[in-house]
């Protein structure tokens, strides 16, 4: 608590110059609120008041839900219909309840019912884990005054307009609030934004002058005042109305606004009082519906949906027409139809009606084409896909404890098929934690140890060296003395190499401080005094440690300082001038404090640097100064920023090491540090004094130009610089973002990193330049039209912001398990839709063909050859789980066989198993079955005994004999298809076979008014003719013969790489030839120049160039 | 204060830890599986068994259908005397209207001879006539008056018809009786059904009633004193056939036929099909295991057996001048087409 009363008494607002921060002595006009849009009264701390009209405000609790009870069935059924196809079944369905259909309404209607609300099921399933993180949020407490200066907690739910609260360090606004005071004096409070826009430096906020002394729980008991402010809207950065407060009006502008959903920081407490409460909040109305999307496999679903219901249309007719010749020409000859008395639908003197009705007729029963169950048998695979995903092990992150979370299984295969990703930065691929590692100082470069890229180059170099070693030593060499020396020389460079690499682990442990990862004993433990410019070393850790913004804070437990700093590179900043021997220790309000250490021993001088002014950062300036006095009385202004504004305001003789800190600030920007330039300026103080003058003139003007002049004053005094050096921090990669992105890079994709708001623009232009699929992924609010643009967006779980996860179809904890979400599922979800597709199709035709060609000999007359029980079981029982077991655990090759060859990632977005060339295969395919089928066995049963005892065949032993076929056939074809067999598989695809056998038994078995045709048929009728039994085995053979001779004519002679990976495998050829393994891996990759890899590369083209020289200076050396 | 952070620390990793996916081979898709590869010789293998299967039962097959001894005789149009001009005319005229047909044997037919008619061009697969009859009507006595479905064909002058329908009413009607050297063949026309037909669809105690007595006849009478379940050719008859053409048994003869026999088969022709030129048939035929005489299954086994010998040779013949080592690198995509990606 002392620590809290010491920083209090900072009156910090005065650390900023730029920036949201008005000087508040100044006093504005309140702003003139009229008229509509204006029309919000908040009474503060009376709450009651607006718990009726007309000051009623909506509720704090908050629902992103779809539906409730009551709206849930109209709206979902409502959702389920808008599907063309479900209007084409539900058509269907209504319509078999009239003569005109050929099949009964149960067939036709529970199907339906069955499909939708399976559908129905998910949508409610995912509505309620929607609404169980809603429940989750609106429980949150607070603390709330309760009335007489007491305050307790409260659920957020019930959090009124016009409540007081105050909300304690790290916890989020359970509302929009007015800022009236904060546990420093001058009312400042720090804000983490990250929510709303991903960034992780803190916003300033600051309650008004006025409200200051409403600092503790006590004085709200007295406490009223009106806000009057503009109505709910999306803005998340304006804010317009006034604050009547014992009798005075006061403006308010977006720095009193604390917003829903960020977060306090660095302050212990604040009081505010609600004004925009839950859905009114700015950030509930800024957030967008997420757009519905579908992948790409189901928008070419669509058209070959398309395709099929043309030749659905285009049979239906053919047999129309048949049946109109049939009927006008023949039907009226036929009298055992009684064509003097005849319904409607067939009347040959009502032709145009008969017609019409048999059209309808006709599109019910070929609807098998368009199969009703491929939907919920795509629902019913993505879901359990999803579950997998959100059940891999690999993809839960220990430390946050979090899963990965399929939130919207529409994507699963879109996931296979990417093409780009588009990143976020920070915090998505960095930790957002500087290290500082190198610096460049009077010309001369310190740091020794090597940044992620560098390491990743020199790991790289050492695998090619392997391979360029291996594949030396096929070659017959002449020279076998020369041979020695190319051994040497790579094997010698190996171990260089190898130090390199394996070095980091050790020295990982060494290094545990925060922000340091400077390692160079010219500098450590005060050793810099010997180095030759001493002076400029020392005036660099000076700017070091006194040119920011910080706060230190004392660890009480270690003794050592720590820092909050706005930014992380501020942080590495002190804490390396800290482990320099110059520690920041304080700060007051005119003051900053130094601990400087000149010897080993240990012997420590505090220093006063009198805070003369401070010229803050902005992103426009980019770059920040202060001008200090020391105690020796000597004014300079200190300067740090982009190298390229501080180049350009160098003095002639302060560019003594621009050339040298310029190739230096190369190496580091190749090495993927972020860099900053360091100057500084002494000043005399006539001249400072005018400037100040100026400056303090400028600071207090009113006016819209303020901040321009601000600039323009303080522009005239950063000039004249003289460099001392530059800084090198990494942003440190996250765990296994680089490793990660190289994989992703060798699978074939482009990785965009993407800073900046116009992530959105350039999303679009991406998505509409390439036609390409592209999958965002980010971590905070501002990614979240990211997100949303993109075909897939994947938001970053492990934090703690919720805004990218909401707005996201998939959450991940870390960047680094977007390999394993897309290489492994993505890629296997791809194979298993597109196979299972194609096979749907395959089945259906197979199946719905059969049916016409029958058609044409019943005189086109409607009747279907099976029995409506049989046209039920084949979606719904005989033919769906093996094709959902084929969806859900068909793999190619192991997941740790996608993570070593990411190159068969690119399967999936060279789109090579759902091209045209496949669909149309998979359908011509199952036309020939469906030819075979009813052919072969109408041929076989024609008109002769079947049986042994004499008997003929009537229609249902042809229509169970041929649905038999159709049974095995496509089962067989499934498990042809299929290329890992599970027990799961065996069990479905064997299981459905035998369960037709089973149901036909069973079916026998019932009494004839149920089983009319099909009594007793497999015990009394075909079960005894061989001839059913030989008639089968033919047909299920002849079906799969040419897609069993295709496929092995491909593996044999024109394999695709998971046919090679496969037989690899099995042969177990990758342990017997580990090299070969790992050279075929390493081959693997694709060329790349994206991002990380790109600077690995360059970087390995440096290295390789010195190793050139070595080894040919070996191969000299040798033979002599 | 610090010691309600570290309680409520307790109760968060607890929570952390229970989200954690539970470990399974299953939910881990590790689940031991068999993954079979088309290696050249499981290719060559598949092809070879399946010749080797299908010849044989191609052979068997044809040798069966070969075994079988058929008479078909067509007589539809040499049953109308030739002064008749009308031929539907005639038919419909009530009346016999006898007719002598000669069958000549030319192969030892084995008894039991089956006895077949045979029609063509008659739609009894056709959606209307399929629909038109009443289960419940034949099996039970007591359902004589539920003749839904059945219309026209459900009431003659207001008293429901058993057995209703267009089926039942369409009732197949010529005759055959058939004698060889003067001497009669006995037709046996017992058991010609379905012995399920006989027990469970045609009742024993549903005897025909008001059949054939609307205002037009279609073609056979009933014997009121007869139950369904022992009208043999009406069963025979209701079981509709999936082809236009089609054959359907009229009765067996139980004795030997030796070659060169001629049979006179003394022929009532009353049914019409004259009306939409349909064909009618008389089909005498033994059996073998496979049933009657059709080629075709052997042949397709043959065809099917044949080829895919001629895809193992094919394929040995390939592999023997093209050989792709299995699991060779060079094959990879990335081999194959360098900087191609």
């Amino acid at each position: 608590m002392t620590r809290g009363r010491i920083r209090a008494r900072l009156r910090r607002s005065n650390l900023y110059t730029f920036g949201c921060l008005k000087p508040s002595t100044i006093e504005e006009p309140p702003h003139p609120l009229q008229g509509p849009g204006f029309t919000r009264t908040v009474h503060c701390n009376q709450p009651q008041l607006h718990e009726k009209k007309p000051l009623y405000y909506c509720k704090n609790d908050i629902s992103t839900t779809k539906y409730n009870v009551i709206t849930f069935f109209p709206k979902a059924l409502f959702e389920q219909f808008r599907r063309v196809a479900n209007i084409y079944f539900l058509l269907a369905a209504c319509l078999s309840a009239s003569p005109i259909s050929p099949f009964s309404p149960l067939s036709m209607i529970a199907p339906l019912a069955f499909v939708v609300g399976l559908s129905m099921a998910k949508e409610a399933l995912e509505d309620s884990r929607r609404f169980v993180q809603d429940v989750k949020i609106n429980r949150r407490k607070v603390n709330r005054h309760k009335g007489d200066g007491v305050f307790g907690p409260r659920s957020w739910q019930n959090i009124m307009v016009g409540d007081v609260v105050k909300v304690n360090k790290d916890q989020f606004f359970p509302a929009d609030l007015l800022l009236l005071s904060s546990s420093y004096e001058d009312g400042i409070c720090y804000v983490e934004t990250m929510n709303l826009d991903g960034e992780t430096n803190l916003k300033v906020k600051r309650s008004l002058e006025s409200t200051l002394t409403l600092d503790n729980d006590e004085v709200f008991k007295d406490f009223s005042g009106i806000i009057r402010c503009e109505d709910p809207n999306p803005n998340l950065y304006t804010f317009v109305g006034n604050l009547e407060y014992e009798r005075q009006i006061y403006p308010l502008d977006p720095s009193q606004i604390l917003l829903r959903d960020s977060k306090l920081r660095n302050t212990d407490y604040i009081y505010g009082v609600v004004i925009f409460t839950g859905h009114d909040s700015k950030v509930m109305q800024n957030s967008t519906k997420s757009p519905s999307k579908r992948s790409t496999i189901e928008k070419k679903m669509d058209y070959i949906i398309y395709t099929l219901f043309t030749v659905l249309i285009l049979i239906s007719v053919i047999s129309s027409i048949g049946f109109i010749i049939k009927t006008k020409y023949q039907t009226p000859q036929w009298w055992y139809l009684r064509p003097d008395i005849i319904e409607y639908q067939y009347d040959p003197n009502k032709i145009g009606v008969a017609g019409m009705s048999h059209l309808i007729t006709a599109l019910i029963l070929y609807g098998y084409l368009i199969p009703i169950s491929l939907y919920v048998s795509i629902e019913v695979v993505k879901v359990l896909q999803a579950t997998f995903i959100n059940q891999d092990i690999q993809m839960y992150d220990e430390e946050t404890g979090t899963p990965a979370d399929a939130r919207t299984s529409n994507l699963n295969e879109e996931l296979g098929q990417v093409d780009t990703i588009l990143s976020d930065k920070t915090g998505t691929l960095t930790c957002n934690q500087m290290d500082f590692l190198k610096c460049s100082i009077a010309g001369t470069a310190y740091g020794v140890r090597s940044s992620d890229v560098e390491l990743a180059a020199a790991k790289q170099m050492a695998s090619d060296i392997d391979d360029a070693d291996s594949d030396l030593s096929n070659f017959p060499m002449p020279n076998t003395k020369s041979q020695v020396s190319w051994d040497n020389g790579t094997r010698s460079e190996e171990i260089e190499l190898e130090t390199v690499v394996t070095s980091k682990g050790d020295e990982d442990q060494k290094h545990t401080i925060k922000g340091f990862g400077f390692e160079d004993d010219r500098l450590m433990n005060c050793n810099w005094l010997k180095e030759p410019n001493a002076d400029d070393l020392l005036m660099f850790f000076r700017i070091l440690a006194v040119c920011h913004t910080a706060i230190p804070e004392l660890n009480e437990e270690t003794g050592v300082y720590t820092y909050e700093a706005e930014s992380p590179d501020e942080g590495a900043f002190l804490v390396a001038a800290r482990e320099f021997g110059f520690e920041f220790c304080r700060r007051t309000q005119s003051s900053i404090f130094i601990r400087e250490k000149f010897s080993a021993s240990g012997q420590v001088v505090e220093r006063e640097y009198k805070l003369l002014n401070l010229l803050d950062f902005t992103s426009k300036r980019k770059r920040m100064s202060v001008i200090v006095r020391d105690e020796e009385g000597s004014t300079f202004l200190m300067c740090k920023g982009a190298d390229s504004i501080i180049f350009d305001r160098m003095s002639k003789n302060g560019k003594m090491y621009l050339e040298a800190t310029t190739r230096h600030l190369n190496e580091y920007g190749e090495a993927g540090l972020r860099t900053l330039a360091l100057a500084y300026r002494q000043l005399d103080e006539q001249e400072y004094s005018a400037w100040n003058n100026e400056f303090q003139k400028a600071k207090s003007s009113v006016g819209a130009d303020r901040d321009a002049v601000l600039e323009r004053v303080s522009d005239m005094m950063e000039k004249e610089l003289i460099l001392v050096g530059a800084t090198a921090v990494e942003d440190k990669l996250q765990k296994g973002v680089p490793q990660c992105i190289d994989k992703l890079a060798q699978a074939g994709l482009k990785i965009w990193v993407l800073t900046g708001d116009k992530m959105e623009t350039v999303t679009r232009l991406v998505k509409q330049g390439t036609g390409k699929t592209t999958l965002a992924i980010g971590d905070g609010a501002n990614d979240v039209g990211m997100i949303q643009a993109a075909d897939i967006g994947v938001g970053i779980s492990g934090v703690e912001g919720m805004q990218a996860v909401m707005a996201s179809d998939f959450a991940i904890a870390q960047f680094r398990f977007l390999e394993r979400l897309l290489v492994v599922h993505g890629h296997w979800c791809y194979k298993r839709i597109a196979q299972m597709i194609c096979y749907f199709f395959y089945k259906n035709i197979a199946f719905g063909l059969t049916i016409f060609y029958f058609e044409a000999f019943t005189g086109f007359s409607g009747q279907s050859v099976y029995d409506d029980w049989y046209m039920i079981l084949f979606n719904v029982v005989l033919t769906s789980l093996p094709v959902i077991s084929l969806g859900v655990f068909e793999q190619d090759v192991p997941s740790e066989v996608c993570l070593q060859f990411p190159a068969l990632y690119q399967q999936g977005p060279k789109n090579l198993f759902f091209d045209w060339y496949r669909i149309l295969g998979w359908m011509g395919n199952g036309l020939y079955a469906s030819l075979i089928i009813f052919f072969l066995i109408v041929t076989i049963f024609y008109d002769q005994s079947f049986r042994s005892d004499g008997q003929t065949a009537d229609m249902a032993a042809v229509g169970t004999t041929m649905f038999t076929c159709i049974i095995w056939a496509v089962n067989c074809q499934i498990a042809l298809t299929m290329s890992h067999f599970t027990w799961i598989q065996h069990l479905f695809v064997w299981g459905s076979i035998t369960t037709w056998y089973v149901f036909l038994l069973l079916y026998g078995m019932m009494s004839p008014t149920y089983s009319k045709t099909a009594y007793q048929i497999l015990v009394e009728g075909l079960g005894p003719a061989p001839i059913y039994w030989t008639a089968t085995l033919l047909v299920t053979v002849t079906c799969n013969l040419p897609y069993f001779a295709h496929i092995s004519f491909q593996r044999c002679f024109n394999p695709m790489d998971h046919h090679i990976i496969q037989e690899i495998k099995y042969y177990k050829k990758d342990i017997e030839d580990q090299h070969m393994w790992t050279r075929e891996r390493s081959k693997a990759r694709q060329d790349t120049k994206i991002g990380f890899t790109a600077r690995v590369e360059a970087k390995i083209r440096q290295l390789k160039g010195k190793l050139q020289k070595k080894q040919s200076s070996f191969a000299i050396s040798a033979p002599s | 204060m610090a010691t309600s952070t570290a309680g409520s620390s307790d109760p968060s990793t607890t929570r952390r830890q229970s989200k954690k996916p539970k470990y399974s081979k299953f939910t881990q898709q590790e689940l031991p599986a068999c993954k079979p590869i088309l290696t050249p010789r499981a290719v060559i293998s598949a092809f070879l068994i399946v010749t080797i299967v299908f010849v044989p039962i191609g052979v068997a097959s044809l040798i069966a259908s070969h075994d079988v001894v058929e008479i078909i005789d067509r007589y539809d149009a040499e049953c109308i005397p030739s002064n008749v001009t009308d031929k539907v005319a005639y038919i419909q005229t009530p009346g016999e209207k006898p007719c002598k047909r000669e069958l000549h044997v030319e192969k030892r037919m084995k008894s039991p001879i089956y006895v077949y008619y045979q029609l063509d061009n008659f739609y009894q697969n056709h959606r209307r006539y399929v629909k038109s009859r009443n289960d419940d009507q034949l099996r039970d006595s007591g359902k004589a008056n539920s003749v839904s479905g059945c219309e026209p064909e459900d009431d003659a002058n207001g008293m429901p018809i058993v057995p209703c329908g267009l089926i039942a009413w369409s009732l197949f009607n010529d005759t055959y009786s058939f004698s060889r050297n003067s001497n009669n063949l006995t037709v046996n026309k017992k058991g010609i059904s379905w012995k399920s037909d006989r027990e469970h669809k045609f009742g024993s105690d549903v005897f025909p009633k008001n059949f054939q007595n609307g205002s037009i006849i279609g073609g056979g009478h009933l014997d009121v004193n007869i139950p369904l379940s022992e009208q043999e050719d009406l069963i025979v008859w209701m079981r509709t056939a999936a082809l236009p053409t089609f054959r359907k048994l009229y009765g067996k003869i139980e004795v030997d036929l030796e070659k060169g026999d001629v049979i006179q088969v003394n022929l009532g022709n009353n049914y019409n099909t004259y009306s939409f030129s349909g064909k009618k048939k008389l089909v005498l035929s033994t059996t073998s295991w496979l049933g009657g005489k059709n080629d075709f299954l052997g042949i397709a086994y043959l065809t099917v057996g044949g080829l895919s010998f001629f895809l193992v040779l094919a394929f040995t013949i390939i592999y023997l001048i093209k050989p792709r080592q299995l699991g060779d690198p060079s094959y990879l995509s990335w081999n194959r087409n360098p900087g191609g990606h």
